[in-house]
């Protein structure tokens, strides 16, 4: 029984990218943790047949359940907002976020999770190392990283290409698998980008396939990627990797537990023992759990929660999100082709924009072609009638590919989060966000895109529009308790420690005071295992 | 008339607006179902300007194109688009939704179409600003 007189070693909060993996190396290294998260499951109940989209398509008779949801919760409607691309079967990943996360302002739309491996759900496996420049910009040496990379690297099995993108992706990483196959109008693209690469890398702009938390060879019992297509669906043969994988194989060990149901609030620190004082989701009661050392994984917003709760002075805390954009493009020699039926619905390609040629301040944009989301949502978006839209959807859908362009992003002063009393909401407060990039920014940002677009015309993709879906939709956050060298409330040293603690760490994306365009999900995985390293010295 | 037999009497006229053929059954039940679970309920203003959608085919066309403009949002567009929705998880509709190989030619098609999507458009937004459809 936890209590003070019998605490529990290590207590790990959530149960995502972050929180898997800082568990993974403690639980490893023989610590005794328990894990504290909501913890939601799809409890649709829905079965995805293993066969491939297409003969789901035109073969089963239960479609309606499979992609519109018994209560057509995968029919959507309104503008485009953060989280858009959630289909019926992965809803559970944003259960019960107003009740339990309220957020209030109207510039950051940022998507959160309670769910059992959080928003490694919905990740779309994207693996980036980051330069040395990045790294002295997040405030910490790339040195202390390298280990980890390689740690989690072969924990999660990483596949990449070997080509221009590889110094932008994850070139130093060891044991990587075999990239996946593009398909054949992103290989006309790549073949087009090869034709021009001179030009191109003088501009600086470098393409290739990304790598991706996914494995093209059977791994611990996880399968090869099959092709499906069926990507945004389920998990069934669990190529790609989710952080409920880990933690479905760290409920095996007996130095393990997870409590779940359990949304942690605030902590305070007694003599050398921790006291964690949550809310029973379900009950609504208040518990307390004991340990010697918090290792803090709720995700940037989520510990901006409970470090502002716990310390009581209030304050605004920095935030950094990368400025995203997507852009349905039109590759013009795929019209009137038909599709492959095996495809992959993860990004293929992915090109970068290195416009110091130093790897320094990178932007980037992840390139996807589109069917498995099947027709209607791209029709809701076209300025047409239905009937029309759909006609014409038909037609332009095998020569669709979308980019996603992510921006590196700085902190500023129009940039913050605060915790403000909310008497609605179910834990008395709210978070408030306020996110607005300076002139300047918007100008560099704006110029940015424009290079991308003279870059995608040239490797035959013409763009059609720029979709914002706000602030917040990159799903990239970080910047609210930066590394300082100082013990200063609200800041994090550099082993992850929270100053003014003594046995707390923080152990996602909440210190780093600068984040890079290309994916952090990676990084964020190899800073939990070095910070829980770093707890686990006594 | 009884709601379900309207119901269905609706969803056969909006397939044919969208994809030139009768729904199945199945289809007529799942956008009965949703008009509940969505909440779908119309105005008696709008129930007169949506049967009248329903029951003429280039004045739906008009009307969808139009408030494709002017109120995206609209409940008689989200009854379409519901629809929509419906007859593409439908095996029995995948040729009107899976990419299929075409000639050249069918590219000058789609542009007529776009040209008079956008002709009766106009007429509709005239439609919905003359009746203050929303």
């Amino acid at each position: 029984m936890n209590s003070p007189e019998n605490p529990i070693e290590y207590i790990v909060v959530g149960s995502g990218l972050t929180g898997a993996m800082a568990a993974e190396t403690l639980v490893t290294e023989g610590a005794n943790v328990l894990m504290l998260d909501v913890a939601y499951k799809n409890e649709t109940g829905v079965e995805y047949p293993t066969t491939d989209f297409l003969s789901i398509r035109k073969e089963s008779d239960n479609q309606r359940q499979l992609f519109l949801g018994d209560n057509f919760e995968g029919v959507p409607w309104g503008a485009i907002k953060t989280g858009a691309q959630l289909t019926p079967g992965r809803k559970y990943i944003v259960k019960e976020l107003d009740k339990w996360l309220a957020i209030a302002g109207n510039t950051f739309f940022p998507m959160e999770s309670l769910a059992y491996g959080g928003l490694g759900n919905a990740w779309g496996a994207g693996c980036y190392i980051f330069s040395d420049a990045e790294f002295e910009k997040m405030g910490i040496s790339k040195s202390k990283f390298t280990d980890s990379y390689q740690t989690v690297g072969d924990r999660i099995g990483v596949s990449a290409g070997i080509d221009d993108a590889l110094p932008y992706t994850v070139g130093g990483l060891n044991n990587i698998l075999p990239a996946i196959k593009p398909e054949a109008g992103m290989l006309a693209i790549l073949e087009r980008y090869t034709r021009k690469k001179q030009a191109l890398n003088k501009k600086g702009f470098y393409a290739g396939v990304p790598g991706v938390a996914l494995l093209t060879k059977d791994k611990d019992g996880r399968k090869a990627f099959s092709y499906n297509d069926m990507d945004f669906w389920h998990d069934n043969e669990q190529s790609v990797y989710r952080p409920w994988m880990t933690v479905d194989k760290l409920k095996q060990k007996p130095n393990f537990q997870l409590a779940e149901r359990v949304l942690v609030t605030r902590f305070e620190e007694a003599g050398d023992l921790v006291k964690v004082v949550c809310t029973h989701t379900e009950t609504n009661e208040e518990k307390e759990f004991w340990c010697r050392k918090l290792v803090l994984c709720s995700g940037v917003l989520g510990t901006a929660r409970i470090v502002l709760r716990s310390f009581k002075q209030q304050q605004t805390l920095p935030l950094i999100c990368n400025p995203y954009v997507y852009v349905p493009m039109i590759n013009w020699r795929r019209l009137g082709v038909e599709t492959e039926r095996h495809k992959s619905g993860m990004g293929q390609a992915v090109l970068f924009y290195d416009k110091k040629q130093d790897n320094s301040d990178v932007a980037m944009a992840a390139m996807f072609t589109y069917r498995s989301l099947l027709l209607y949502r791209l029709i809701k978006e076209a300025p047409l009638n239905f009937a029309t839209g759909r006609a014409v959807m038909q037609y332009l859908v095998p020569a669709m590919v979308i980019a996603g362009i992510h921006h590196p992003e700085y902190g500023g002063s129009s940039k913050f989060v605060r915790l403000e009393k909310d008497t609605n909401s179910a834990t008395g407060d709210r978070l408030f966000a306020d996110y607005r990039l300076s002139s300047a920014e918007e100008k560099e940002v704006l110029a940015t895109e424009a290079k991308f677009f003279q870059t995608f015309r040239s490797m035959g993709c013409i763009p059609i529009q720029k979709v914002y879906p706000g602030h917040g939709s990159s799903i990239h956050y970080a910047g609210i308790l930066p590394f300082s060298a100082n013990e200063a409330l609200y800041t994090t040293a550099e082993n992850g420690r929270l100053h003014q603690t003594k046995n707390v760490w923080v152990a996602d994306g909440s210190s780093f005071k600068y984040v890079p365009a290309k994916g952090i999900s990676f990084t964020l995985m190899a800073n939990a295992d070095r910070v829980a390293k770093h707890a686990l010295k006594k | 008339m009884s709601s379900a037999k309207l119901y269905t009497n609706e969803a056969e006229r909006l397939s044919l607006y969208l994809i030139g053929k009768p729904c199945n059954s199945d289809v007529a039940i799942g956008y009965s179902d949703a008009v509940t679970k969505l909440n779908m309920a119309l105005t008696p203003a709008q129930e007169q300007t949506y049967k009248r959608m329903v029951g003429w085919r280039f004045y739906m066309r008009a009307i969808d194109g139009g408030l494709a403009f002017t109120n995206r949002e609209s409940v008689l567009r989200k009854r379409i688009f519901v629809m929509l929705c419906l007859l593409e998880s439908s095996k029995y509709n995948t040729e009107y939704f899976l990419p299929r190989k075409r000639s050249p030619f069918y590219f000058f098609g789609i542009g007529f179409n776009v040209a008079y999507a956008f002709f009766t458009a106009i007429i509709g937004v005239l439609i919905i600003k003359l009746n203050n459809i929303e």
